[in-house]
């Protein structure tokens, strides 16, 4: 077990990010206590403001902070950082208008979310703004919510970012079958950090984007099968003639695999299952991203295609609280995940240049193991255990080695 | 019409068969072939222009781009190209570094590693170094191979250039037999005159880096060459050759000073600003260092150059003229090089025959940054140069001996 002694400024951090969140959720509490008074009026309820049954209110604030347990010989203010530090504020107005509005704190680009959604009926709902591109359970997962500190590196390396669009979504078949179809302004990000949020909004030309999931099961109380639900999704753009292939970095931010020419259509391609039962919950993605590479060889002509696979299978056990409910709870959890690089010609000799026909394959592969304590409504904490390995199965590269594991915890505020 | 088709194939067919009759077994080419200096060769490189445009806006980045390298008929793929030099780069006439290694750590062409495109910016008369080194390998020294050769990108012509090849493991390999030791290449960051650097071994790490696969550890890699120094500038006077020979091999090093002296060489191992372009490579056996001599288009400076310049400031060269028997060593060297520079006039014919080589590729060299009058100027002085340093040599060595 890693002895932790924790300096001044770090305690000061720590300290810094629970007053905060407790100023924040003190006028919440405090409203409470009004509430039988001002029941036809405006109220706060349990954190949320009320005007009647027309205008619902709700901010919120998140904070995270992390902190690298192994690499014992740095100085510990260099293994703690924040994560996440987040305020928003959600809403509905006059039962038809949802909106959110989120912003991270201290970012270069700072805007996540801020996008309207009109309920014209249960079936047909119209999302217009900045939002998530709907590709991916876990990459649509809030970064709050998430089974462990980080999502899986195909998730992470293969999603798009956020973007500016119009997305028709909805639920049919008495909510069997959920859909999300939408037109985003800009085609990709060049940087996808963890959080999914793009660094760079101008590369481009435009995407379309799919999700549509098949739950059969949803909340069974007394069967077997508590949820089961399968999912397909598909976005496609036209990426301009750069260096904008998608990348692959270990946990510690080391990029593992470098950036490839492109130019051409990205396709993307993802199919998503989730199955709980009793207090376990397995579920799993498999996910391709296509890059098309014309006129990108170094005579100008067309490359074959740049070819990146990733999956994960994730399984979570509930040890303490109501298994599929919210509240205080227990949760240990193990995930494996893989992420892989190649093209489209296997066939002549592999290389690892930015304009190599058969790009040299090159995996990553991750075993995560974690523990996540909900304390209670505002405060989690998480602890994650992961060895990752890469796989360079011609042996052209000379692979610096990585740390075998990594041991990250992280306490997370929010309201 | 198929009868037609038929009757080209089999014509077609037939030709291809007699000239490969004519031209008999195939001749596997070698990096002797590539080094042959009877011809100025032709490398030929294929890059994405948009590459080749970023190489040269950016020709001080050291950033490497994808390329394919075509000399004497041989392809190779997926070549790593990459802007080099100090002084000389230019985003007119880059001077280039060929990694064949660099996309894959399988790569070579003709079993080297790399290769180097030297753009002879420094050199108005663009022959100084492959005459310098050549004079060395005369002499025994082990000093790269380099002959000339015209640079075409994308078929366009970039200029005349030298490929030289390039001091690494491959270079060690060749030369001595095996590479298990640690190769540094020297760095020029300050006025160097092998004193004492210190005891903070992250000091050394400037000046020598390592060039060797081997992942070492700062001490394994730098607290030899600091003990090194320490015992070229502490070691007693009496102990000074035995002390020192046990970490540096004295004959060689002798013998590579002793010709740059001859040479002319001022920016060398006695450099005018201390001690220049030498690689550094400790055996792992005997633990005993060397130097290879690298960037020599300072040498053949003037006749009348002295033959000891440099050699008080320099402490290694100092004490070792101290010791009789290593100064009767050098001087030994130094006879060798004037005998190997005089005899049947071999430093004026090889001037000569070289500037007769490179002058029209030379003089075609639009991107060059002088004009093809100072080209003639500068060949005509290497020419008196080389008829008037073997007798100012000889005065000398009578002189100091």
């Amino acid at each position: 077990m890693n002895q932790l002694v924790l300096s001044r400024c770090t305690i000061h951090a720590y300290v810094a990010a629970a007053l905060l969140t407790v100023a924040i959720a003190v006028p919440a509490s405090a409203q409470n206590g009004t509430r039988s008074k001002q029941d036809d009026g405006a109220r706060w309820d349990d954190g949320v403001f009320r005007a009647g049954d027309a205008v619902r209110l709700e901010p919120h604030a998140r904070f995270q902070t992390d902190l690298l347990l192994t690499d014992q010989g740095e100085p510990i203010d260099d293994r703690f950082e924040w994560g996440r530090r987040r305020i928003g504020l959600d809403g509905e107005l006059f039962d038809r208008l949802e909106f959110q509005i989120e912003r991270e704190l201290e970012a270069e680009s700072p805007w996540r979310d801020i996008y309207g959604d009109v309920k014209i009926t249960p079936a047909l709902r119209i999302r217009a703004g900045r939002f998530k591109v709907p590709f991916s359970m876990e990459h649509t997962t809030s970064g709050f919510a998430l089974d462990f500190l980080e999502r899986s590196a195909a998730v992470t390396a293969m999603s798009p970012g956020r973007d500016l669009g119009v997305m028709v979504h909805g639920r049919l078949a008495e909510r069997l079958v959920k859909y999300e179809v939408g037109v985003f302004k800009h085609t990709d990000s060049v940087e996808v950090p963890v959080d999914g949020n793009r660094a760079d909004v101008t590369a481009g030309f435009g995407t379309i984007a799919g999700r549509v999931t098949l739950a059969p099961v949803r909340d069974e109380e007394d069967g077997t099968t508590r949820d089961l639900a399968f999912g397909v999704a598909f976005a496609r753009n036209t990426m301009p003639e750069g260096l904008y292939g998608v990348t692959g970095r270990a946990l510690d931010g080391e990029r593992f695999f470098d950036r490839m020419y492109v130019n051409g259509a990205r396709t993307r391609l993802g199919f998503e299952s989730l199955w709980s039962a009793g207090r376990f919950t397995l579920k799993g993605e498999l996910l391709q991203l296509m890059d098309e590479r014309k006129q990108q060889a170094v005579t100008g002509e067309d490359l074959s295609n740049l070819i990146v696979r990733g999956a994960y299978v994730t399984g979570v056990w509930r040890v303490v609280g109501e298994p599929g409910k919210k509240g205080t709870a227990v949760d240990v959890s193990g995930r494996f995940d893989r992420l892989a690089f190649s093209s489209g010609n296997t066939t002549d000799e592999a290389f690892t240049n930015p304009r190599a026909d058969h790009v040299a394959p090159l995996s990553q592969r991750a075993w995560t193991i974690g523990a996540t304590w909900t304390v209670n409504r505002w405060v989690r904490l998480q602890a994650n255990a992961v060895r990752e390995q890469l796989i360079d199965p011609l042996g052209v590269r000379d692979l610096a080695p990585i740390a075998p594991w990594t041991t990250v915890m992280r306490l997370q505020f929010g309201l | 019409m198929l009868r037609d088709r038929m009757s080209r194939t089999t014509v077609v067919a037939g030709a291809a068969l007699a000239w490969a009759l004519l031209a008999g077994p195939v001749h596997a080419q070698t990096a002797d072939d590539l080094f042959d200096g009877a011809v100025v060769h032709g490398i030929h490189v294929t890059m994405h222009s948009r590459d080749w445009d970023a190489l040269r806006a950016n020709f001080t980045s050291n950033d490497f781009y994808p390329a394919d390298v075509t000399w004497n008929g041989l392809r190779v793929r997926n070549v790593g190209v990459r802007s080099r030099g100090l002084g000389s780069r230019s985003g007119i006439k880059p001077g280039l570094e060929l990694d064949f290694a660099h996309y894959s750590s399988r790569g070579q062409f003709l079993g080297l590693r790399a290769l180097v495109l030297d753009n002879l910016t420094t050199d108005p008369s663009m022959i100084r170094e492959r005459v310098a080194f050549a004079f060395m390998r005369r002499l025994g020294i082990l000093a790269p191979r380099e002959v000339h050769a015209e640079l075409f990108v994308n078929d366009q012509s970039v200029g005349l250039y030298t490929v030289a090849e390039p001091i690494d493991p491959t270079f060690v390999q060749r030369t001595l037999g095996n590479a298990n030791g640690v190769l540094f290449e020297f760095h020029w960051v300050l006025p160097f005159y092998a004193t004492f650097p210190g005891e903070d071994l992250d000091g050394y790490r400037p000046l020598f880096e390592s060039r060797s696969p081997q992942l070492l550890s700062t001490f394994d890699l730098y607290d030899p060459i600091r003990e090194l120094f320490r015992t070229i500038n502490e070691a007693p006077a009496g102990q000074f050759r035995e002390a020192v020979g046990a970490r540096l091999d004295f004959d060689s090093t002798l013998r590579l000073i002793a010709a740059e002296a001859v040479l002319a060489e001022w920016d060398g191992v006695l450099g005018y600003a201390g001690m220049n372009n030498f690689y550094l490579y400790r055996d792992a056996a005997s633990g005993q260092s060397r130097l290879f001599p690298w960037d020599a288009d300072h040498s053949l400076f003037a006749a009348t150059y002295p033959l000891l310049a440099g050699a008080n400031e320099n402490v290694l060269m100092r004490r070792a003229l101290q010791d009789p028997v290593l100064r009767n060593l050098f001087f030994t060297y130094a006879a060798d090089a004037l005998r190997a520079a005089a005899n049947d006039n071999w430093l004026v014919r090889e001037i000569a025959a070289q500037s007769q080589q490179v002058r029209p590729a030379a003089r075609a060299d639009a991107l060059k940054p002088y004009s093809n009058e100072e080209l003639e100027t500068a060949l005509a002085e290497l020419a008196a140069f080389a008829s008037a340093r073997p007798a100012f040599v000889q005065a000398q060595i009578q002189q100091l001996r």
